[in-house]
């Protein structure tokens, strides 16, 4: 694996998606939003983690010609992962269907920008506006739109979302909240 | 001119599996090389009980499988055959695969996987799919015969992705090739295999039995029935054609969606019918009879194949010639298949909002606007995609 792909302030916009390849990950809507963003000759890279060994995605960057903008990783150990989210951008869930996993609050924790498409449960997380950003599912024009939008704010306003992700999910994910879920919950269980 | 048969020419097809009875290419073009007084082998990795009838003979590869003392065995069977029945062709192609650089443990494993190709007297040896000549470009030689590849679309696009260089010693070899497109052709330019080895020669249906005398299905009702038959396989496009038809339908256009097929990502399709509304107007029959098809085709206003990679595409064929106004992607072969604004329309694969625009451009043109498109639409199948021409074509293939 190419340990310095994702170096910030080099090859313009970082874009990270992290996950192994499924439909539910809508993972060509993504490729999809990279061409328009290429057509526009916005500046980025993406680099998709889990995409390799899929030939559907193989020949979506191939026919799309995005070879040399968005690079296939195999899952790395996890350290890796976190170097390679640490140096991104932007974190983009391009799902149609999902589900939490510890990626969106491991992005959050460090300071990594979040965009998702709308699929359910992902408000839990994410307010669009005030710790990430969510556009509709199954619109890679809106994707490439929102991406652009984020790339161009004003460094202060990228710093409020920040650190509002990262106050809320510190809070959400503390040793101490997650006791106390688990106490409600097992007081539920004990109730019912 | 097709030049008086001297001796009869026997063509070595080596495909993965006998066709079945759907698969009408393979059928045809056997069928029609009969015909014509050639003599066809099939060469198969492995037979079922219901290919006995196929009307050809039928040369299976060993089976290398089961317990660990039954490989052993067949290996030690197959490599007595290949020493003491084919000795000379099993050097032959032993120093031809050294030649090239293959390192010995595969020049070995070449000559036994290949061994049921080395004991027939053939005059061509045609690989039926461009990926099944990879470990075998030496064997028409060492059997003396000429060498023919096929190749269909998927093994040309995609598995170079899949398998980089998988075709880099192929290449180099004097083969003479078939394409389904001028499209494909093109590509295998861009190799540096020189215009007079590749033959295009597109794939045809039976004219006859897809033919429909009536005028264009009626948009009842104001229903339009519209229709797909494709494998349910990513390549095919159809997650995009349904982001189409839920653009259509949020145009208060009302209609019903029939995809005829199988295959691997049903789930993804049902699932995105659901996702965008249209789970009520869109229909999964499965793989259906070439009668069930025609039978659906002939309620049919509107043909969508809406592909991302496709060779050519029979389905689109035999919609054209049902009379279908056929909408179709510019992947591949496709625009070949249909001329845009002349025998249907080709618009931009992975733009469902471009299709969603044609697709209602199409059903609100006149019916005599319709009918002029379908019209020259059967006209050109009829004359250019029939058997006879694909089947007279194949012959001047190995004649010339």
């Amino acid at each position: 694996m190419k340990k310095s792909l994702i170096k910030k302030g080099n090859n313009g916009f970082q874009i990270i998606s992290i996950g192994q390849q499924h439909w539910k990950k809508g993972y060509t809507y993504a490729l999809d939003a990279c061409r328009t963003l290429k057509d526009q000759d916005f500046d980025f890279h993406y680099t998709l983690i889990g995409g390799t060994k899929d030939i559907e995605l193989d020949y979506h960057i191939h026919d799309l010609q995005l070879t040399d903008l968005v690079t296939l990783l195999e899952y790395p150990p996890n350290t890796q992962v976190q170097t390679l989210l640490q140096n991104a951008d932007l974190l983009l869930l391009s799902s149609v269907a999902d589900e939490i996993t510890p990626v969106v609050p491991n992005a959050m924790l460090k300071n990594i920008l979040v965009l998702s498409t709308d699929w359910v449960g992902v408000q839990d997380v994410i307010l669009d506006g005030e710790t990430g950003f969510i556009v509709p599912k199954r619109n890679s024009e809106r994707l490439a739109e929102k991406v652009k939008e984020i790339a161009n704010l004003p460094e202060a306003e990228k710093d409020k979302i920040r650190n509002k992700a990262l106050q809320i999910v510190s809070n959400a994910y503390s040793d101490t909240q997650i006791a106390a879920d688990l106490f409600d919950f097992c007081q539920g269980l004990k109730n019912d | 001119m097709i030049k008086a048969q001297t001796h009869t020419v026997t063509v070595g097809l080596v495909l993965s599996t006998v066709p079945g009875y759907s698969e009408t290419f393979f059928r045809n073009k056997i069928k029609g090389l009969q015909n014509a007084g050639f003599e066809v082998v099939l060469f198969v990795d492995y037979t079922q009980k219901t290919d006995v009838d196929f009307p050809c003979r039928i040369v299976a590869s060993p089976q290398f499988v089961g317990p660990r003392i039954n490989k052993v065995f067949t290996v030690l069977g197959v490599l007595f055959k290949a020493l003491f029945l084919q000795p000379k062709r099993s050097f032959a192609l032993y120093q031809l695969d050294k030649k090239d650089g293959i390192i010995f443990k595969n020049r070995f494993r070449n000559i036994i996987l290949n061994q049921f190709l080395l004991g027939e007297t053939l005059d061509w040896l045609h690989f039926g799919y461009g990926k099944l000549a990879h470990g075998r470009e030496n064997v028409a030689e060492a059997i003396g015969a000429k060498m023919a590849v096929s190749f269909r679309g998927f093994d040309l696009y995609l598995s170079p992705l899949k398998h980089p260089g998988c075709y880099d010693l192929l290449f180099k070899k004097e083969v003479r090739y078939h394409v389904l497109s001028h499209g494909m052709k093109q590509r295998l330019k861009d190799n540096l295999i020189s215009d007079q080895k590749i033959h295009v020669i597109t794939p045809a249906i039976n004219t006859a039995f897809f033919s429909h005398q009536k005028p264009i299905a009626t948009m009842d009702d104001n229903v339009i029935n519209i229709v797909t038959i494709a494998r349910l396989h990513w390549i095919k496009g159809l997650e995009y054609t349904l982001e189409a038809l839920a653009k259509v339908k949020q145009k208060q256009i009302k209609f019903k969606y029939t995809i005829i097929g199988d295959g691997e990502e049903k789930e993804r399709l049902v699932y995105a019918t659901h996702e965008l509304g249209i789970a009520e107007d869109v229909f999964f029959p499965g793989k259906l009879s070439h009668n069930k098809v025609k039978e659906i085709l002939k309620t049919t206003s509107i043909y969508l194949q809406y592909s991302i990679q496709e060779g050519f595409c029979n389905a689109v064929l035999e919609a054209q010639a049902m009379g279908l106004l056929c909408i179709v992607s510019d992947a591949e072969g496709l625009k070949e298949n249909v001329l845009d604004t002349q025998t249907g329309w080709v618009v931009p694969k992975r733009q469902p909002e471009v299709l969603a625009r044609k697709i209602i451009e199409v059903s609100k043109m006149s019916k005599s606007e319709q009918q002029e498109i379908t019209t020259q639409a059967v006209s050109r199948v009829n004359k250019l995609f029939n058997l006879e021409r694909q089947n007279l074509l194949f012959r001047e293939f190995y004649e010339c």
